[in-house]
């Protein structure tokens, strides 16, 4: 068996002085797609954001693509192919959507680009009319179609989403999910922190549940459905 | 009370220009950085005594384009500096409160001021305008000296400069990206320390390059630098702080106010430049123009 694209194990994190998460260990496969389950407030984010360093004091093994993360820098382990889409989108504004798209390459340049425009717009088709609208012209869904967009575009290995369907109307829901089917059909390896259980279900094969920062469940989609009180006692609201 | 218009819009466009050649860097700095740089006039002075050493070392009466050449190696020279710095000090001021931020770069001025002293002593220091602006125009009954359309001049051109750089470059979008949102920036994997380090080194090449230009006609003494920080700042809050566009108007409006008050009271220079900028706050405290700015953990 070859070795996982990521591996996290023993992972802790901190904001301030509260502990988030407490010994995490996770992996995703070269190809694989994974669902990151929690309730608000589990842990999802923040253990996205320990992934990158983008946030919080974290410890603990973060291996990526077979090289540890220790000590890199949240650009350079961007660059390595670690992309994370955050919840809040953050698309810039005052420059078109193509130009927001095009941002992830920069940083990516001479990494061979394997994605080309065409085929962003071939796997984002409602993406495709609005290319040269301003960021700050678009719909939340738009905005959130274009913020894993530019993370696709960036060369990523790994893309990780947080919660890239929440508040979205089911229309969109339905669209990104056809979006990330074609993704995946590229080889896009995914971890997708999400609460909209149908959805994630339809995009992932493996499934982690997150509680106050531990991880309570890992295994497929049939053990999770084997054990129902897993749903009533860690997602139920 | 008669006022001579011409001579008042024209005074006000020579204080205008004059601040905002010192206060571009300023705002640049804050805009993208988030960094109060009290420094700033203190190296806008090393680049004032450095093009005065260049002058006096080239023996005094230089041309015009020397003078320009002159401004621009004490821009440059300051521009190296500003690697210092960023990497030295600045570098270490954003993880930090704000507060740190402020004793440090006021100690860097303290710094500037104190290696002036021991370079070039405490002694006034004059130099005349090259032989070709140490004229002036006659334009109907104003009498506007060439030095000073000259400064004129450079202010409009170092802000259109700016402008086409913000607007028009790859790296002038960068700037404005990391700007407006540095965190999402780093996650995207665009080197953003080498932004900020770009941003501090064409803020401190800007200090210089004020200081080089306006060296003519000032009389230099390490006390130069604090007159024109305190315009600059002023100038630098009513237009919104960091941005480019809004200091280069709240330049030419204060300048205009400054000059109508130093004709109708020329018994108090700078007053009303104080009392515009009170009133200027009271009625827009954000400033003029203010940059979509946020922030985040």
């Amino acid at each position: 068996m070859t070795e996982p694209l990521l591996n996290v194990s023993g992972l802790d994190a901190w904001y301030g002085g509260s502990h988030i998460l407490h010994s995490v260990a996770l992996n995703v496969d070269e190809g694989e797609s994974i669902a990151l389950l929690g309730r608000n407030g589990a842990g999802k984010s923040t253990l996205l954001k320990a992934l990158l360093d983008a946030g919080p004091r974290s410890s603990g093994l973060i291996e990526f693509g077979g090289q540890s993360l220790t000590g890199m820098s949240t650009e350079n382990r961007a660059r390595a192919g670690l992309m994370l889409v955050p919840e809040d989108r953050r698309i810039y504004p005052d420059i078109t959507v193509t130009e927001n798209i095009a941002l992830g390459r920069i940083a990516a340049r001479g990494r061979g680009a394997s994605v080309s425009m065409e085929d962003i717009w071939q796997s984002f088709p409602l993406l495709e009319p609005l290319k040269d609208r301003g960021g700050g012209q678009l719909s939340g869904g738009q905005q959130q179609l274009v913020a894993v967009a530019r993370g696709v575009f960036g060369c990523a290995r790994l893309l990780c989403l947080d919660e890239p369907v929440e508040g979205l109307a089911p229309v969109v829901v339905d669209e990104m999910a056809r979006d990330i089917a074609r993704l995946r059909k590229m080889g896009l390896s995914l971890l997708i922190a999400e609460q909209n259980l149908a959805f994630v279900r339809a995009c992932t094969e493996r499934v982690f549940l997150i509680d106050s920062g531990v991880i309570v469940f890992s295994g497929n989609w049939q053990d999770f459905d084997a054990d129902p009180t897993l749903k009533d006692r860690y997602l139920a609201v | 009370m008669m006022m001579d218009i011409g001579l008042v819009v024209f005074g006000g466009l020579s204080w205008a220009m004059a601040t905002f050649l010192v206060a571009a860097g300023l705002t640049l700095i804050f805009g993208i950085l988030h960094i109060l740089n009290f420094a700033h006039g203190g190296f806008f002075m090393v680049g004032a005594y450095l093009a005065w050493a260049m002058i006096e070392a080239l023996g005094g009466g230089v041309s015009i384009w020397t003078y320009i050449a002159v401004a621009l190696v004490s821009g440059a020279v300051v521009g190296a500096l500003g690697v210092l710095v960023d990497v030295t000090i600045f570098r270490r001021l954003r993880d930090v409160e704000d507060a740190y931020a402020l004793i440090a770069t006021y100690a860097l001025l303290m710094v500037c001021i104190g290696a002036i002293e021991l370079i070039w002593g405490l002694d006034f220091r004059a130099i005349m305008p090259p032989e070709a602006l140490n004229s002036a125009l006659f334009i109907g009954d104003l009498i506007a000296p060439t030095f000073t359309i000259f400064i004129i001049v450079c202010g409009v051109v170092v802000y259109v400069a700016l402008e086409v750089f913000m607007a028009r470059t790859e790296t002038g979008k960068l700037v404005r990206i990391v700007a407006h949102d540095a965190w999402m920036a780093r996650l995207l994997g665009l080197d953003v320390t080498r932004i900020y380090l770009i941003t501090v080194v064409i803020s401190f090449a800007l200090a210089g390059l004020a200081g080089g230009l306006l060296v003519a006609n000032q009389g230099l003494s390490p006390e130069l630098g604090g007159v024109f920080l305190l315009q600059a700042f002023g100038v630098v809050i009513v237009g919104g702080m960091g941005s480019i566009r809004g200091a280069f108007l709240a330049a030419l409006l204060l300048g205009q106010i400054e000059s109508i008050g130093g004709m109708l009271f020329p018994n108090y220079p700078g007053i009303f430049y104080l009392v515009a900028l009170a009133g200027l706050l009271l009625i827009r405290p954000q400033g003029l123009l203010t940059k979509g700015r946020t922030e985040w953990v």
